[in-house]
């Protein structure tokens, strides 16, 4: 322990021991609980208690409508063998890995183009943010429409020759997930955008001219400049990401229901389902519960991982 | 510093977490509507009575506002407090919510979708609690509309207004596929062989029939029930009924149909209106809607594409009697005058007329579909010369088993499985279900 630390404890004792000062930092403690009463009521009140309840009716068999009785592990034994529960798990997973891989990769580049001063940067910008203002549930029904079997996107296929006849990207089980996941990634790519070109905002210049002067590239100066510096952008898009796409429902509700044949069902969607549809409360309670274990183990790990690779 | 941020960042990254996937399931909590004993109001001071209705704000709001005046004026003290809920989805989310609340309307318009679940937990009264006479009040009613909301032989609700399915259909197809527009299909045998030449000559599918909720778009349970008149559930109502030879066959039609494109292939994923637009496109020669649908295609087709389709009646299947779908008023447990409630519930249903002169809907009164005006248009004539039935399964998880329906019709349709087998394995999972109760 050095010097400077014993005298700032000795002058912190010194501090604790003058009685005006006390009562000032019992007083300043006071106001600062004070302040902090609205926002602790309103975690409280609309994050806590919704949280235990959720936890607690997946011990019951609530239905919404009549009082809850104690069921135990039934719930989740229950999930254990639920072949749709399964499904909608692997769903979720595929949907989560696709998207935020694409979410986390594809707009770093693009972020990098603009930054660099591309002409129109403003529009671009402006265009590919668009989708993000835009209420999702319109533009699933404008995707719908686009991706019926004789709407816009086919019929773009069929003209460039790329495809002999329509896909059915919604209504055939091996296409359904995947029209999911390309809205999904459409309609946030302009978030991801913006996070890392705030992220490229705050790299010195410095650094893009001495790779200039050093000869570099683009293609160099991104892997090398780029990359290494929006670390912290890239894990923060990579746990928004994440955690957005395993929650994914407006798009599913809107493009497939879920279905065909339980192909796009995710455990979100599925979770709505027992609860509104099915009125089986306690069990779309055990599932937010089992999914929310899964998403915040796999954030402390990925969040684990990054910091061991720094 | 850096690890305390970072648990800080968990910590708060955990409490979104659940405050969202919370938020998927909605706030959980409430309890019963209660089970006072229902009291009277009527002429014991001013009463006033909350009144939801499902997507009736949108056109027929001069309607609504001036059949309540009506009941105000000839009930003085007696004010209605009107609120339309979007649709009918939100109905079943808003009433669970205001029942919670403690705050339920006094008359509800519920869809056989939802009501045997209210029912069966007591969130709403049955007609017998509060009247000795429903049996002359029955008798007052279509009865096919007045037994959809008959549950275990106690009647829960009042038929406000039904959709019967219809044959609606393209004259234009017809004619290029060599068929005469003015001989409709009448039986399923017509409408498959009638589908199969439309596709061969006209590339268009011959028909359209949507696996979603709705019954007069032709859900599985009127292919099962009202097209091949395999029961639904055995007579106790314990077991699923309708994996005969019949249902296989039928079911088999339209997987080949599908496979050879003279079925659309929007039946397998599509809603409604998805079934609506593919007629609206003239991709598809028919669809067996209920007549309202004609409304929309007048507002969604030019003149010239809108004189192509016609309306005739059903096709007849082995179930007998056309398809019904309806909606119907319920009473809430919670309510503080379910007598006048009741009362009200009566008169609106009485007022349906007005609402069919703007929509073609089957009255819920049976007098009134003998007025002369459903004789005045195809489209209203077909709604009042069927016979209706409603084949829903009037059972609590009628969602849940609606879904597992859903699900295995889709195997069968895009071939993943046999027709045997997915009936099959419907039939389990019903049984399943029916075994848990609710």
């Amino acid at each position: 322990m050095n010097d400077s630390a014993l005298e700032t404890r000795r002058g912190r004792a010194a501090r604790r021991a003058r009685p005006g000062r006390t009562w000032r930092t019992v007083r300043d403690s006071r106001w600062g609980w004070l302040l902090a009463v609205p926002a602790v009521g309103l975690i409280g009140g609309f994050v806590l208690y919704p949280a235990l309840n959720t936890l607690l009716y997946s011990f019951t068999d609530f239905n919404g409508l009549t009082p809850a009785s104690w069921v135990g592990m039934r719930q989740y034994t229950t999930l254990a063998t639920d072949p749709v529960f399964h499904r909608t798990l692997l769903n979720s997973a595929l949907i989560t890995v696709v998207v935020t891989v694409l979410l986390v990769c594809l707009p770093l580049p693009v972020a990098y183009w603009i930054h660099r001063g591309i002409p129109f940067r403003r529009f671009f910008r402006t265009v590919l943010y668009l989708p993000v203002v835009v209420p999702i549930i319109v533009s699933s029904v404008a995707w719908k429409w686009m991706l019926d079997e004789g709407g816009l996107v086919n019929h773009v296929l069929l003209t460039l020759g790329i495809v002999d006849e329509p896909v059915s990207w919604l209504s055939d089980p091996g296409w359904a997930i995947w029209s999911v996941a390309g809205v999904i990634v459409w309609r946030a790519f302009g978030i991801y955008l913006l996070i890392y070109l705030a992220g490229l905002s705050t790299l010195p210049d410095e650094h893009f001219e001495a790779a200039a002067i050093d000869g570099a590239g683009h293609v160099r100066t991104f892997a090398n400049i780029v990359v290494p510096q929006l670390r912290g952008s890239i894990v923060l898009s990579s746990v928004i990401a994440f955690v957005a796409a395993m929650r994914t429902f407006d798009e599913i509700y809107v493009l497939t229901g879920g279905g065909p044949v339980n192909a796009s069902k995710n455990t979100a969607y599925y979770i709505w389902e027992s609860a509104f549809s099915f009125f089986k409360f306690g069990y779309g309670s055990a599932m937010a519960v089992v999914l929310l274990v899964i998403v915040l183990g796999l954030v402390l790990l990925g969040l684990r991982l990054a910091k061991g690779a720094r | 510093m850096e690890p305390i941020q970072r648990r800080n960042l968990l910590r708060g990254g955990s409490l979104i977490l659940v405050a969202g996937m919370v938020s998927a399931c909605g706030v959980f909590g409430g309890t019963s509507g209660g089970t006072d004993s229902p009291g009277s109001a009527s002429g014991s001071g001013p009463v006033s009575l909350e009144f939801w209705t499902i997507n009736l704000k949108e056109g027929y709001t001069p309607y609504i506002e001036g059949a309540i005046s009506r009941y105000e004026q000839d009930n003085p003290g007696t004010t209605i407090k009107w609120v339309d809920i979007p649709d009918f989805e939100q109905t079943q989310s808003k009433l669970l919510a205001a029942i919670s609340g403690g705050a339920t309307p006094d008359v509800v318009n519920m869809t056989p979708f939802i009501l045997p679940k209210f029912a069966a937990t007591g969130a709403v009264y049955s007609l017998d609690e509060l009247t000795p006479d429903t049996a002359s009040i029955a008798a007052e009613y279509n009865p096919g509309l007045w037994d959809a909301g008959v549950i275990d032989g106690k009647p829960y609700a009042i038929p406000f207004y039904g959709s019967v399915s219809a044959l609606i259909y393209n004259t234009e197809l017809f004619g290029k596929a060599g068929l005469d527009p003015d001989k409709p299909p009448a039986n399923w045998d017509e409408v498959f062989a009638a589908a199969k030449k439309i596709h061969e000559k006209t590339g268009a599918s011959g028909f359209v029939q949507t696996l979603d909720d709705f019954d007069d778009a032709g859900n599985p349970s009127d292919i099962l029930a009202g097209q091949a008149g395999a029961p639904l559930l055995s007579p106790d109502g314990k077991k699923a009924a309708f994996a005969t030879p019949e249902a296989v066959a039928h079911l088999e039609q339209y997987a080949t149909g599908v496979k050879e494109g003279w079925i659309d292939r929007t039946s397998v994923n599509g809603g409604v209106m998805d079934g609506a637009k593919v007629l609206a496109q003239g991709k598809t020669a028919m669809v067996f809607l209920g007549p309202w649908i004609l409304r929309w295609l007048e507002d969604n087709t030019d003149a010239e594409t809108f004189k192509k389709f016609r309306v005739a009646v059903h096709p007849e299947g082995a179930g007998g009697a056309a398809n019904g779908f309806l909606q119907h008023f319920a009473i809430p447990k919670a309510s503080k005058n379910p007598k006048q409630a009741l009362d009200f519930a009566r008169y609106f249903s009485s007022t349906v007329l007005e609402l069919a002169k703007q929509a073609p809907v089957l009255p819920g009164v049976e007098s009134i579909a003998e007025d002369p005006y459903f004789q005045s248009t195809p489209e209203t004539k077909v709604i009042v010369e069927q016979e209706v039935k409603f084949y829903w399964p009037k059972h609590p998880a009628v969602a849940e088993l609606f879904a597992a329906l859903r699900t295995e019709f889709q195997a069968a349709l895009l071939g993943d499985k046999t027709s045997e087998a997915a009936l099959q394995d419907a039939a389990r999972e019903w049984d399943r279900i029916l075994a848990n109760g609710q």
